[in-house]
Order: structure tokens, then sequence, then C-alpha cells
């Protein structure tokens, strides 16, 4: 039979359930009308669910990939100059010379190439900010406070570039300029972006651990048209498989790869 | 659903040299492996290290007159593999594994391993990139 004390416990604990609610997902209604969504703490309650990390499902051989080590291949449309850059770097690779990239010795890759990689990345929203976290150590910021870019003269240019978003609904609309000369276009192929380089990324849930991230690329000097891709990451959800950093085991000295042993009780 | 099987049978062995276009891999250049062949290997867990960037196995085989070789075999890192099965404590110090792997181009004892058959007859698979050797020869089993 429960003691006093038992029953006690019990009421107490309803009563703390009952001022505390269960926990509750996102709800576009629930946000504030006319605030633009992720301004306020008020106005993100309508943001969609984006916890956990997101890294991409197999198979890894979409657009920018067949782009990057085919000779030949007309699938993105690149200048002639880029043509003849990207078949030289496919080329070399293919004598299994690889063409230096940034992360290799763990650098910054920059955008768009480093959502490229197999590596996965975590959203992170605040009222007007939304930082992505990727798990090579890099950190971007997208504005989402209405603010516009800055003249692209008084830009303090990063691998990262300078990026502002917006919501419409449930898809984060990202535009990104801005980036270094040193970031990278499409991971291993040694072509680097341009000043006037322009990323525009759509950014929705496609199902519930879907993440679809379609990307356009814009540079009149690297492309003769807008390039636009699509890839699909998974929701992954053990934190522990989700680590930030690149130092740790990167045995990659670029064209060789360190292969002391560890220590036997490592 | 990770990509893993139960297999009673012995993986095919030897070197197999096929034709095929140079797939993408992961962050960084992997040109370094002959991403057209696809080598077996049998050994014993010396480490393996669920770290990043890169996961690493470390196997001692048996070599010529008794002695044994250090072979190290890089991998995906933890995100990629944990959604295909892996995790931190998959493989143990001691344990029998047989791997297939795409060799480094300069001969040395190592390269990057793309599945590994675990003593209870568990094969996982690692992710390779469209037209790697390996993916030809192993592949998991259908969802």
């Amino acid at each position: 039979m429960r003691s006093l004390a038992g029953w006690f416990a019990l009421l107490c604990a309803a009563a703390l359930l009952a001022a505390c609610g269960t926990p509750s997902r996102p709800d576009p209604a629930a946000a504030p009308a006319g605030v633009p969504a992720g301004t306020t703490w008020d106005s993100m309650k309508g943001l969609p669910d984006w916890h956990g990390a997101w890294t991409k499902p197999e198979p890894l051989d979409q657009g920018p990939f067949v782009a990057c080590c085919i000779a030949g291949s007309t699938t993105v449309p690149l200048t002639p100059k880029f043509l003849a850059i990207r078949d030289q770097a496919a080329r070399s690779i293919q004598k299994g010379v690889g063409v230096s990239n940034n992360i290799v010795t763990c650098q910054p890759d920059g955008v768009p190439s480093n959502l490229l990689h197999g590596l996965a990345h975590q959203y992170l929203f605040t009222p007007g900010l939304v930082v992505m976290l990727l798990e090579d150590g890099e950190v971007r910021r997208i504005h989402t406070d209405g603010r516009a870019h800055p003249p692209l003269g008084t830009l303090h240019t990063s691998v990262e570039g300078d990026s502002i978003g917006h919501w419409e609904g449930g898809t984060l609309v990202v535009d990104t300029v801005g980036m270094s000369t040193e970031a990278n276009l499409f991971l291993t192929n040694g072509m680097k972006v341009g000043r006037d380089t322009h990323v525009v990324e759509r950014i929705a849930l496609r199902d519930k651990d879907t993440l679809r991230i379609e990307t356009t690329i814009t540079d009149p000097e690297i492309f003769s048209a807008p390039y636009t891709y699509a890839l699909l990451y998974t929701r992954l959800l053990r934190e522990e498989d989700f680590d930030i950093g690149c130092s740790q085991s990167n045995r990659d000295n670029d064209q060789t790869l360190d292969l002391t042993p560890p220590p036997e009780d490592d | 659903m990770p990509h893993s099987r139960k297999l009673p049978a012995v993986l095919a062995s030897g070197a197999l040299a096929l034709t095929a276009s140079s797939g993408a891999r992961a962050h960084h250049s992997f040109a370094m492996f002959d991403s057209t062949q696809c080598k077996a290997i049998a050994g014993t867990v010396r480490n393996f290290q669920w770290t990043f960037p890169h996961s690493w196995i470390w196997l001692n085989v048996p070599g010529r007159n008794g002695t044994v070789q250090v072979w190290g075999f890089e991998g995906e890192p933890p995100s990629d593999l944990s959604r295909q099965g892996w995790k931190k404590n998959t493989l143990q110090k001691g344990d029998k594994v047989n791997l297939h792997y795409n060799p480094l181009r300069d001969g040395r004892m190592g390269g990057a391993f793309s599945s590994a058959l675990l003593p209870d007859g568990t094969l996982l698979m690692a992710i390779r990139g469209k037209g790697d050797a390996c993916a030809e020869i192993v592949k998991p089993a259908a969802r």
C-alpha cells in the first residue's frame, strides 16, 4: 500500500508535469503574425525541427562529384577556361597525383565546397542568426535579421563569405557572397571561387529525417550559366558520432599517407 | 537501416583490376588510393580508431618466416560509418577480420577500407564512390 509520502510525491510530480507540459515540436502556427520568422524568440517557434546533425546518404556520385573528377564531363556548365582547369586536374588525379585542396591540410574549405564532403554539419537557431557548425571545424553564420550584404568593396572576405538568409515557410533561403578566393568550388579539382561567385542555397526538410539543400552558383567567369545541384542529407542523432575538428587522425600529407601505427593500447 | 548482413561464404581474395571511372570520396583527394583495384586481406585487429576526420583499422597480418606485418586502413569519419551500422566498439583488439580495400598506389601496406567481415559473420560496408572497384565486388543486402 502506498505510503502518505509516496502519494505526496506522486501528486507533486503530476502537478509539475501539468505545469511544464509535454515537449512540443516547432509549430508554424505558433509564430506571431507580422514578425519575420526566426528574428525573435517567439517567432522561432515556427521554425522547422533540424535538431541533430546532418550527413549525406549514399551514393556520393551526384553533380559536383562527377564534375570534379571526370575529364570531358559536361554536367557542369563551365566556361572554356575552367573546363581546361577541371580537365587538367582530372587527368592528374587519374595518374594518382592528387590536386591539393584546403581540407587535406585541415584548412577550411569554405563555401560552397564545405557541404560537399562526406562530413556532417549541424544547425543552431538564435534570433536573427542561424549558425551552421561543420565537422571539420568550420562555422557559417547566416544572418536572418533582415540585413543586406555590405557593399563588396567594404566586405571583409573569408572562405565562408557573407551569408544572409530568410525563411520561406520551412525553407531557409541563404544568399552568400564575398568568399575569399581561397575557398574551394568543388572539392579536389583545383577550382577556387572567384571574386564574383554568388551562392544561393535553399534548405528544407524533404521528410522527417532527410534534409534537401539545393545550391545555385553563379559566376560569369567560371560558369556559362547558373549551375544548380541538390543533395540530400540524413539526420544523425547519435551526438557522439558528430565530432568537430580536423586533427585527431588526419594522416594525410597531401600526396601521401602517414602509416606510422599508433601505440597498441591506443 | 545499416548495410550489414550475415555471410556464410569467404570473400573473394586477390587483386581484381576493374576498369572504372574515377569516383569521388569524402572530403579530400583520394588519388593516393587506386579505386580501380579492390583487394582482400585477413588479419587480427591491432587498433580500431573511431576518430575524426578518418577512422582507422590497423591489422596484424602474418608475414613471411613467422613475422607480423602491421597494415593501416583509412576509412570514413564516424558520422558516415555510423549510418552503415558501425559503432565505436565494432572492432576490438584481437578480432579476426577480413577487409576489402582500395590499395595505396605506392605499394605500402595500407589502403582505404570498403568493407569488413566481422568474426560473427556480419558484413559491414563503408561508403564508396561510384566506380569504386570494391563497390562492384562487395554489395550490401537489398533493403
